[in-house]
């Protein structure tokens, strides 16, 4: 009797329960938000933050707090954000087309794709900023694409097909970087090896604008993608049959995925695991319904990247660690978990 | 409805359907029977777009089928797979909501009161209204199997393809999907088409048979005028016995394996 309650409107349900989803999930990353501006090598007093991130001029903050506030640390939680939000959202979306739980940008070498595209763009197009996000796309793009083509079997591509495929591509463009990493002076090697494992530390205004954009658009694309997911995720010929354009998802949704997860590396590397551990955690939480899946993966994203990069500057102040190391260090094992389990 | 004339259908080289035609009137269940490799499959798949045609057309409420959308095809003709591919948890009920896509609108598509309530009739339809809130894989075979034809249903199509939908069942849960199937096509204007190997199940639930044989239409006709041991021969190369059944009257197929003893 009390299913049969619960599932009377489902609909407005569902509405319902993405809205609170977001709502408490919301809250959740203000105050990672607040947090992660407080701590770091200098520990900011909280009543005045606050009243200085609320626009106020006058909060008895120093002119030294509120350079450390405003020029360091804020765009720095902000890009942390928002590339949590690209890997998050861009794993929960191939995790549903793929139908693999263990699908992620790392797993199927699109980041690895993306990290060639920022790499020839710094060695050729060196100057030109934009062209980083540009190429990671396209480096992105090309990857999914790549991996796409070879894991197509003649019964079309099976999910064990494209993780082997994505791990062979992985493999190949790893070999591309080390390539172009010998070709680098040895004081560049070090700043890149950090920016590979994951760096947030080095960024430009136009780049967190590039990456914070790119979120936009693709958290977007995705959410409006969603219910077609939601029947794709239990098989490609079922949800043609049932009236979606598949091929038109598809393309959608690898583009979508490709640009959140290319606005990521280029701007800040390759920070690994999110796009398992979050929707992961979120389905486990929420359930499947890719409608609260891409919102929620998107909030819990955020927050988790932002969390994760406190601890990467916190934890053996004043020196750094690169965040990637942090997210692989709670990643590795919950893969692990889920390779397990299946 | 769905009238298919001299379709063919080629993979690459390989001809799969050949020339076949076919007319599905309401209220009437048609089986496709034949040997593996016949083309069954493939004449159903093509009969929702899902392949292209080679030759032959196809028209679905006195329209070219390729001048409909793809929700527009789904609004009209539901398929019904021999299993659901499951490797995220969902929900009985939001898994049979899903049928309802394609009278969702575009974008976020949040179901309306409508689809809800849709979902729920075919739900007691179904005998699936207090399982509405498991988790589809624990359900049993059978269970599941009446979910997605349940899925199936939701859609309101007037036509039902269905691809072996009994395959993995047991007898009784045979009879209920086909008596499910029977009972929509009574109550309202639907007509069901039937891929099954079962040649008897075929007979007994069948208005019309289409017998299929390396991707040409033998024959085609009342289960008594299809089933005769002389096309039954010619069609799967073993000689077999065709009496009536005591109970129901239709034909009843034995076949007479001629194995050493």
């Amino acid at each position: 009797m009390i299913t049969q309650e619960k599932s009377a409107n489902a609909g407005y349900a569902t509405f319902r329960k993405a809205f609170g989803v977001c709502a408490v999930l919301l809250l959740i990353l203000l105050i990672v938000f607040v947090a992660a501006a407080l701590v770091g090598s200098q520990r900011l007093p909280l009543a005045s933050t606050l009243c200085a991130l609320t626009g106020q001029i006058d909060c008895g903050l120093s002119s030294e707090q509120r350079a450390i506030l405003f020029d360091i640390r804020l765009p720095r939680i902000l890009l942390a954000g928002a590339v949590g939000i690209c890997l998050a959202t861009a794993g929960a979306g191939y995790q549903a087309l793929l139908r693999n739980p263990l699908a992620e940008p790392y797993l199927l070498g699109v980041s690895n794709g993306a990290a060639v595209g920022t790499m020839v763009a710094l060695v050729f197009f060196g100057t030109r900023e934009w062209s980083r996000p540009v190429m990671a796309f396209a480096g992105a793009l090309a990857a999914t694409f790549v991996v796409y083509r070879l894991a197509r079997g003649r019964a079309g591509a099976t999910p064990e097909r494209l993780i082997l495929a994505g791990v062979i591509v992985t493999t190949f463009l790893s070999s591309g970087i080390v390539f172009i990493t010998t070709m680098m002076d040895a004081t560049r090697i070090r700043s890149f090896t950090f920016w590979l494992l994951g760096d947030l530390s080095g960024t430009t205004s136009s780049l967190l604008a590039i990456t914070l954009l790119a979120a936009l658009i693709g958290v977007v694309v995705l959410a409006l993608n969603a219910r077609s997911l939601n029947l794709m995720m239990l098989g490609e010929r079922d949800a043609f049959d049932l009236g979606v354009e598949v091929g038109r998802v598809r393309i959608t949704v690898f583009v979508a995925a490709s640009l959140l997860v290319g606005a990521s590396v280029a701007s800040s590397g390759s920070v690994g695991y999110v796009g398992l551990v979050v929707p992961h955690l979120v389905r486990l939480t929420f359930g499947s319904d890719n409608r609260i899946v891409i919102a929620a993966s998107a909030l819990a994203g955020a927050a988790f990247v932002i969390l994760a990069d406190t601890v990467a500057r916190t934890i053996i102040a004043p020196r750094e660690l690169p965040v990637g190391a942090i997210t692989a260090l709670i990643g590795a094992p919950l893969f692990v978990y889920l390779l397990k389990r299946r | 409805m769905l009238i298919a004339r001299d379709i063919t259908v080629n993979y690459g080289d390989r001809v799969a359907v050949s020339r076949v035609s076919l007319e599905l009137e309401p209220h009437r269940i048609t089986a496709i029977i034949g040997p593996n490799g016949a083309g069954k499959s493939t004449m159903l798949r093509t009969l929702n777009g899902g392949l292209k045609l080679t030759a032959g057309e196809i028209s679905l409420d006195g329209q070219p089928l390729a001048s409909f959308s793809r929700r527009a095809i789904a609004k009209r003709i539901a398929v019904v797979a021999q299993e659901a591919d499951l490797r995220f948890p969902v929900t009985v009920f939001e898994f049979v909501l899903g049928g309802r896509y394609a009278w969702s609108a575009p974008g976020w598509g949040w179901e309306t009161v409508r689809d809800v309530e849709a979902t729920k009739e075919v739900l007691q339809e179904t005998q699936l209204d207090t399982l509405s809130g498991r988790l589809m894989n624990e359900l049993s075979g059978g269970e599941r199997q009446r979910a997605v034809l349940a899925r199936a249903l939701v859609t309101n199509a007037a036509v039902l393809l269905l691809d072996e939908p009994t395959a993995n069942l047991d007898l009784a849960h045979q009879a209920t999907i086909l008596a499910l199937v029977r009972q929509r096509c009574d109550r309202r204007e639907t007509s069901a088409l039937v891929v099954t190997h079962d040649i008897n199940l075929a007979a007994e639930f069948s208005d019309y048979v289409l017998l299929m044989k390396d991707g040409r239409g033998v024959a085609f006709g009342s289960p008594e005028e299809v089933l005769t041991p002389e096309t039954l021969k010619e069609v799967f190369e073993v000689k077999v016995l065709v009496d009536a059944h005591p109970v129901s009257g239709a034909p009843r197929v034995t076949p007479v394996h001629e194995l050493r003893r």
